[in-house]
């Protein structure tokens, strides 16, 4: 998982200047952070990652940092989330 | 996932009506701001959608499908063995909403009437339903399908609101020897029931304490990432089974008919199953998500001359509320156009004379 190329994701995503999403980052608290950009983020995980993330497990992700471990399968995160 | 096989089905006619009213951008601009109904607009894909005034019932849209499709089936209605309806939107918790349309529609009283409460995927089990009363021997069998999900929905709800239209459908069917064999795969995970539910107006909350106008659980709730989820899950092996149990290859399916729970869910799974757009035809841009009724509404919107002209072996895929999901692989036409109705907000003749009885 390449932490910097997940963040410029974020950003393109949420429609952010080019280097705004720090691995730091809250991922809920994210300018333009709604439920049409979860769906976002769930179709842009499985279409680049090929994963498809439980909504669930996503909510119990604090930064965009977790958010990361979990799309690239991480236990810790995943048994955290479940 | 429950798969058969039925031989000899053919459809007779497909009809379809929808309420003449309408919102749109427009009006979803005064409720949620012009800017954040242009973004819903553009993340839907639904432009405007038909939607039911008060007093116009699922079974009113489908009863005047349903009068348009023995016409131009040419049936007479004493001729139809069973009426099935589903739908959501039933008119009354009892009776039963497709006993007052076997009265509605003429049909005689030997006719069997029944309904299926089902959503998204209803259309595939109506289908499937149907085609397995026919091989048990019944000649006819008219299938009503449709939901007036506008009526469940809270105006201010961005969630559900500005997606859902409404629409009633009739899908005519018939025993025909000669016709190729229909193939169903069906599934159901009720695991999911919490994420696209009304949770108030029937018994697991007492009748007694139902004021759905009052209270947000008796509101249809969408939880959009968890439905999303659901459909990258279980689409696209559904959509395989469907292939394999008709021993179909992708080149042989004319149209994968999907239901339009939302553009971006829709276009993603299309990229993902590597399916043309050309083979997707839409219909939500100018309907909505129409829940059971969306697969035979997009028929008659998006592929109308060609049922008409020639026989097109057609996926159909309903997924959704449930959960529930089914694939039909099916051969429709050549067929009566298939048509779209429009219907004033006002109540017909039929459900003013239908209510007088009740």
């Amino acid at each position: 998982m390449d932490l910097a190329k997940f963040c410029l994701q974020m950003d393109e995503l949420f429609e952010l200047d080019e280097g705004t999403t720090q691995p730091t980052d809250e991922l809920q608290q994210i300018s333009g952070w709604s439920s049409l950009t979860f769906m976002g983020l769930i179709a842009l995980v499985d279409e680049e990652y090929g994963v498809t993330l439980a909504p669930n497990a996503v909510l119990n992700c604090v930064s965009i940092a977790d958010l990361a471990r979990l799309t690239a399968g991480d236990s810790q995160t995943l048994r955290r989330a479940a | 996932m429950a798969a058969t096989t039925v031989p000899g089905i053919r459809c007779a006619a497909l009809a379809c009506a929808v309420p003449s009213a309408t919102e749109g951008a427009e009006t979803d601009g005064v409720l949620y701001g012009v800017e954040a109904a242009g973004k819903l607009s553009a993340a839907t894909g639904v432009r405007s959608r038909h939607v039911a005034a008060a007093g116009l019932c699922t079974s009113d849209l489908c009863c005047a499908a349903g009068k348009r499709a023995l016409q131009q089936a040419e049936w007479d209605p004493a001729s139809v063995d069973a009426l099935i309806f589903v739908s959501q939107t039933p008119d009354y918790l009892l009776p039963a909403t497709s006993c007052t349309l076997q009265a509605r529609l003429g049909l005689s009283t030997s006719c069997a009437a029944f309904d299926v409460n089902l959503g998204c995927s209803g259309y595939t089990y109506g289908l499937w339903l149907a085609s397995t009363l026919l091989g048990s021997g019944l000649s006819r069998v008219a299938l009503l399908v449709g939901d007036t999900v506008s009526q469940i929905t809270g105006r201010e709800d961005r969630s559900t609101r500005p997606l859902f239209g409404d629409a009633g459908t009739a899908t005519l069917l018939e025993r025909a020897p000669e016709a190729p064999p229909w193939s169903f795969v069906l599934g159901t995970d009720g695991s999911g029931r919490d994420h696209l539910i009304v949770r108030r107006g029937l018994f697991r909350d007492s009748p007694l304490n139902a004021q759905p106008e009052l209270n947000a659980e008796g509101r249809l709730f969408m939880n959009g990432a968890e439905i999303f989820a659901f459909t990258l899950r279980e689409v696209p092996p559904l959509v395989e089974a469907g292939l394999r149990s008709a021993n179909w290859s992708r080149d042989d399916v004319d149209a994968v008919v999907m239901h339009q729970a939302n553009e971006f869910m829709l276009k993603h799974l299309a990229k993902r199953m590597k399916l043309p757009a050309e083979k997707q035809p839409l219909s939500l841009g100018d309907y909505g998500n129409t829940s059971s009724a969306s697969i035979p509404l997009t028929i008659a919107a998006q592929l109308a001359d060609r049922c008409a002209a020639e026989s097109l072996k057609l996926l159909l895929v309903g997924f959704g509320v449930g959960y529930s999901w089914g694939v039909a692989a099916v051969e429709f036409g050549p067929l009566p156009r298939p048509e779209i109705l429009s219907l004033d907000a006002e109540p017909t003749v039929a459900s003013l004379m239908e209510r007088r009885a009740c």
